[in-house]
């Protein structure tokens, strides 16, 4: 492959990235786009063969990722009812990963300014603790209680006025 | 970062993300949710404190299985005192980023008396004055972006009049209020007070200044919105490219919108001048002449009133920019006056959508008007778009019009 730098705009130049861990991924120049990180580094002219190495997005998020932006990319403009429910489909079945996925999409999505599946990464955490007790999201998510008995105490008291009504605070800590 | 992907059901995963990327998730939960995170641990104990986007939405603390008014004045009480706690235990140096608030007007404010003592006491504060204090420190926080969401228990309530006074703020570039009372003076301190707003957003509002005037604001969307019956109300918004103005309830002038590229209007019939006189309707035409992407409608609320269009009126300027069309089923009334006058008019034009209201297939005249010259051509025009309703009869008569000044039927497409 050329370096993919010579025309801005709709090419359809593939640019390579490069995971953590070593491994190759390949995407159309739109797709790498939607990444801010990878679109300034398209503009400075920094996308060659050796493909852009991404220090802390390893192999398995990154293909994800992949996955994600050339769908969004190949359906960005002028879209039908039909195709926005699709990509909609398309984003909910995508999202359906473990925690640890999770976890690693919404690190990397945030480190490669990916505004749309960092939203969507974000939704689905924000989700997960909806309507659930503390101490279920610690477990869902290894969160530590890491307060000492008299911190937890006192935790509670002062934040009783936003436990009010929906459960007494003696049981939530 | 470390590649040791194996987490683990107890490695503690959300708590090494960014700040800025927890602030998300908890702008996705509740009010009453997000606060409630500090008790996970250490890392969560404060983060309420600096969440830069606040969303408080009465609805979160309605209680369910009580009658609508009486859960709505439940569910305030809490709701006030939640967010009031919420905004008092803050931390004082964080800014706010963006600031939405749903509210709700249940009782009638001329029987407040207003003038309470104790200001200390929340509950017994006006409804008005507590979003408005509320708005006041979202500002003073830095608040990039308002919205002020009002319902009202009743329709004959009086909607939030807003204390325009807390309104200066170098930080503030978009406003989004709904059900909104904006008394004498609010534009002009928005226009000295908000040096940085661009995008202004009015829906079911009432406005009394006679001129809304800003040399910043970029979007402009008035929906819904009463004005003065006593005088005209101008818009000399300069800097505007997009505006959004549908069915103002009173007598609007477009002063100074130069800067326009795309524009909505919908407009009807008894309040364009008086009624029967098209010098209203050309009078918004004219001052739209160098858009780029129109949408104009003319809704009719009395079928009696209609619009005599004069012969030596020019109903239209020429749209020299004009690319993109889209009007209503008033431009087929009197035998495809309005739309030929359009066509005759936007040599640049690439793009028609008719959008004919499917519950009124008749075609009611809502104009009086004869053309002597009916021709036009339009070298651009790719595609001309009908949606109707299915078997609206309307539709192959605009279909035949095309075909008859030389399209083809392929480039005439029909949706419903």
């Amino acid at each position: 492959m050329a370096a993919a730098t010579d025309d801005a705009g709709d090419s359809n130049e593939m640019i390579r990235v490069v995971s953590s861990d070593g491994e190759h991924f390949e995407m159309p120049e739109a797709a790498a786009n939607l990444s801010l990180v990878l679109r300034h580094m398209i503009e400075d002219d920094c996308a060659d063969a050796a493909g852009i190495p991404l220090a802390v997005v390893a192999a398995k998020p990154l293909a994800k990722i992949v996955d994600y932006c050339t769908k969004h990319a190949a359906k960005s403009s002028g879209l039908t009812i039909e195709e926005a429910e699709e990509l909609k489909r398309f984003d909910a079945e995508f999202i359906e990963v473990d925690t640890d996925m999770l976890y690693d999409l919404l690190v990397a999505a945030d480190f490669m300014g990916v505004e749309g599946l960092s939203k969507l990464a974000v939704q689905r955490t924000a989700d997960l603790i909806k309507g659930k007790t503390p101490e279920q999201n610690r477990e869902t998510f290894g969160i530590v209680n890491d307060f000492t008995p008299e911190e937890e105490e006192e935790i509670c008291k002062e934040n009783e006025w936003a436990f009010q009504i929906t459960k007494p605070p003696s049981r939530l800590c | 970062m470390d590649t040791a992907p194996t987490h683990g059901p107890n490695t503690d995963m959300l708590s090494g993300l960014p700040e800025g990327v927890l602030h998300r998730i908890m702008s996705f939960l509740t009010l009453r949710q997000a606060v409630q995170t500090c008790v996970l641990s250490h890392r969560w104990r404060n983060l309420w404190r600096s969440m830069p986007h606040i969303n408080a939405d009465y609805k979160q603390f309605m209680v369910m299985g009580m009658v609508v008014t009486q859960a709505g004045d439940e569910a305030l009480v809490l709701f006030k005192r939640f967010v009031n706690r919420l905004l008092e235990l803050r931390d004082p140096v964080a800014s706010m980023d963006k600031f939405c608030l749903w509210y709700l007007i249940s009782d009638d404010k001329d029987d407040d008396t207003d003038s309470q003592d104790d200001d200390n006491d929340d509950d017994t504060d006006s409804q008005d004055a507590v979003a408005n204090r509320w708005i006041g420190h979202a500002l003073q926080k830095q608040a990039r972006v308002v919205e002020v969401d009002v319902e009202l228990v009743y329709a004959d309530l009086k909607p939030l009049v807003l204390d325009h006074s807390v309104f200066t703020s170098c930080h503030l570039t978009k406003i989004l209020f709904c059900n909104v009372i904006l008394g004498d003076g609010f534009f002009k301190q928005l226009k000295t007070g908000c040096p940085a707003l661009e995008d202004l957003s009015l829906d079911l509002c009432i406005i009394s200044d006679d001129e809304i005037s800003s040399q910043t604001l970029k979007v402009l969307t008035i929906t819904g919105t009463k004005f003065s019956m006593e005088h005209r109300t101008s818009i000399s918004t300069p800097s505007v490219t997009s505006l959004t103005l549908w069915s103002p309830d009173g007598m609007v002038v477009l002063k100074d919108i130069a800067s326009v590229v795309t524009a909505s209007v919908k407009l009807t019939n008894d309040l364009v001048s008086d009624g029967s006189d098209a010098r209203g309707l050309r009078q918004y035409l004219w001052t739209l002449s160098g858009v780029k992407n129109l949408e104009f409608h003319y809704l009719v609320t009395n079928l009696d009133m209609k619009l005599t269009i004069k012969s030596n009126l020019q109903l239209c300027p020429k749209f020299n920019n004009l690319v993109n069309l889209t009007l209503g089923q008033w431009c087929l009334d009197a035998n495809f006056y309005a739309l030929i006058v359009f066509m005759q008019n936007s040599p640049r034009l690439e793009k028609l959508t008719l959008k004919l209201d499917p519950f009124r297939h008749q075609t009611s005249q809502r104009i009086i008007g004869e053309l002597n010259e009916r021709s036009f051509t339009c070298g651009h025009l790719k595609i001309v778009e009908v949606q109707c309703s299915e078997n609206d009869p309307r539709a192959n008569h605009v279909v035949n019009f095309f075909v008859s000044t030389g399209m083809t039927s392929a480039q005439i497409h029909i949706k419903h």
